[in-house]
């Protein structure tokens, strides 16, 4: 294999890996609260509201990314704030809001402090910025050259990872299961991908009631291992 | 996107009787500082009479209640209302009825809302449910241009269909957009629910799991009354009712929303009721009156 082919293989490994220093180990993405209700109590529950939160992220977060990820090429910062403001006003729960923001702002500082690019360092300091995840993972993987199926696969897989990660930490599960899940989940990332990635900023959507619920009920709930 | 067969409005059979029912409400403080409906615009088949007060706890509240003369919303039919409440102004606004969205088997039928908020202001908007029967395709855009010292209490609930007649989730689509912005056009949030239960079961974990009704209460009021009612409102999962109420704060510090999930309109309706009056306890320091035994 060619460096060409190389280089970036080894950046989007480093950007999807659970270990990157962006603080996802502290969210759950509402699994703390599906499992406290009983919602998620096995392989196959678990498997079920992965996919839920997998089409969520899709249709809102994937589509920001996307976009953002366009705007960067094209260097048009202007577009890459409106992708910003458009996804933070539809983060409507306050903790997947939180999270978005708290990973995001990590993701910008790393990638503007190790990469030297100047769209990222601009938009890192930009104050008035929402930096919500998913617009940062546009920018990034733009400025490193890597293409927009690459991104969304990495937004997907980090969704994915990080609900089962959380898994092992807090119901009874095996490592072989959430790989097991994993595994299966791949197939359904590319008519995700295909439903989504026409789709302009203003059509972002989902229908997740159950997870919203989830979200809002883990702000009040005594328990909490995670921060969503 | 939303729906490709927005595009296909003209092909419906039903387009040479289509209903373009229009509303415009407008609520203003007379000259001795009551709130009155001062403008006051419709068109059938959307009927709203004179404003009554009715209510036995703040009898100064003129309350409105909007009927459709024309039966359920047929394939074709675009609704409008356009409700403002100016400086310091207040009302109540519900509907006579649940309203039925009919089956449009080669178009949609819509409805638009805009609901303008002035400095002081204070809306309790608070309509029966929807319900979107068999092979419906339907679309509802809410903007809201809200003041910060406004208060709006906007709710919206819908059915998963007729159960009487079989009807669970059975219709093709809805396309819900709620926006909220203040008067520059700086954007509160935004929120688009696109529900295909036809492409995509939606009574699967993470939606809709076993619930067959949803509803939605936001509550922009500024942030100290917005803290209040967050921690009055308390977010829990009911398994004897099958009902959850969630609640959790807005974007931009706009205020809060709950979302109610149940099984009978009934539970969903008591439980949008008391958190409207928690609103109004904490806004107007009076609560919300029992419900009319007939309604």
């Amino acid at each position: 294999m060619s460096d060409k082919h190389l280089s970036p293989l080894l950046l989007l490994m480093q950007l999807s890996d659970s270990a990157l220093p962006v603080g996802g180990f502290s969210f759950s993405n509402t699994l703390e609260s599906a499992v406290e209700y009983g919602i998620v109590d096995s392989e196959e529950s678990l498997m079920e509201f992965s996919k839920a939160l997998l089409q969520q992220s899709a249709t809102t977060d994937g589509v920001a990314a996307l976009n953002a990820h366009r705007a960067a090429r094209k260097g048009d910062y202007q577009s890459i704030i409106r992708c910003d403001k458009a996804l933070y006003a539809r983060k409507i729960n306050a903790e997947q809001r939180l999270m978005s923001q708290r990973m995001g702002r990590k993701l910008a500082e790393l990638c503007a402090n190790i990469s030297g690019s100047t769209l990222l360092r601009r938009y890192c300091d930009d104050t008035s910025a929402a930096h919500t995840y998913a617009v940062v993972q546009g920018v990034v993987f733009a400025e490193y050259g890597l293409a927009e199926d690459e991104l969304f696969a990495s937004l997907c897989y980090g969704t994915a990872s990080m609900v089962l990660n959380a898994a092992l930490r807090c119901m009874r599960i095996t490592h072989l299961q959430t790989q097991r899940i994993l595994f299966s989940l791949a197939p359904h990332i590319a008519p995700l991908y295909r439903e989504i990635a026409e789709l302009d900023i203003d059509n972002m959507h989902s229908f997740s009631l159950q997870i919203d619920a989830l979200s809002a009920l883990h702000e009040k709930s005594a328990k909490r291992l995670f921060m969503n | 996107m939303l729906m490709p067969n927005e595009n296909r409005a003209n092909t419906s059979p039903a387009h040479d009787s289509l209903k373009r029912g229009y509303l415009r409400l407008g609520f203003e403080l007379d000259s001795e500082g009551r709130s009155i409906m001062r403008h006051w615009e419709r068109r059938a088949p959307l009927i709203v009479q004179q404003e009554l007060y009715f209510d036995r706890v703040w009898e100064e509240l003129p309350c409105v209640y909007i009927l459709s003369s024309g039966g359920p919303s047929l394939e074709g039919d675009h609704f409008r209302h356009h409700i403002t409440v100016g400086d310091n102004a207040y009302a109540h606004i519900s509907t006579g009825a649940a309203t039925k969205l009919a089956p449009t088997p080669s178009s949609y039928s819509s409805l638009e809302q805009t609901i303008q908020l002035d400095a002081g202001a204070y809306l309790e908007y608070l309509p029966e449910p929807t319900i979107p029967c068999r092979n419906t395709r339907y679309v509802a855009t809410n903007e809201i241009i809200i003041d910060p010292s406004a208060t709006l209490f906007f709710a919206e609930t819908y059915l998963c269909g007729r159960r009487y007649y079989g009807e669970r989730f059975s219709y093709d689509s809805l396309s819900l957009l709620t926006r909220a912005r203040r008067g520059d056009g700086e954007e509160l949030f935004c929120e688009k629910m696109v529900i295909e239960p036809k492409q995509s079961p939606v009574t699967v974990v993470g939606q809709m799991a076993d619930y067959e009704i949803f509803a939605t209460a936001l509550i922009l009021t500024p942030h100290a009354s917005a803290e209040a009612i967050y921690q009055q409102i308390p977010s829990r999962i009911d398994s004897a009712n099958r009902t959850v109420v969630a609640v959790t704060r807005l974007p931009n510090d706009c205020g809060v929303m709950c979302r109610v999930l149940g099984c009978e309109s009934g539970d969903v309706k008591t439980i949008l009721r008391e958190i409207c009056s928690t609103v109004r306890e904490q806004i107007k320091q009076r609560p919300l009156p029992k419900e009319f035994a007939w309604r």
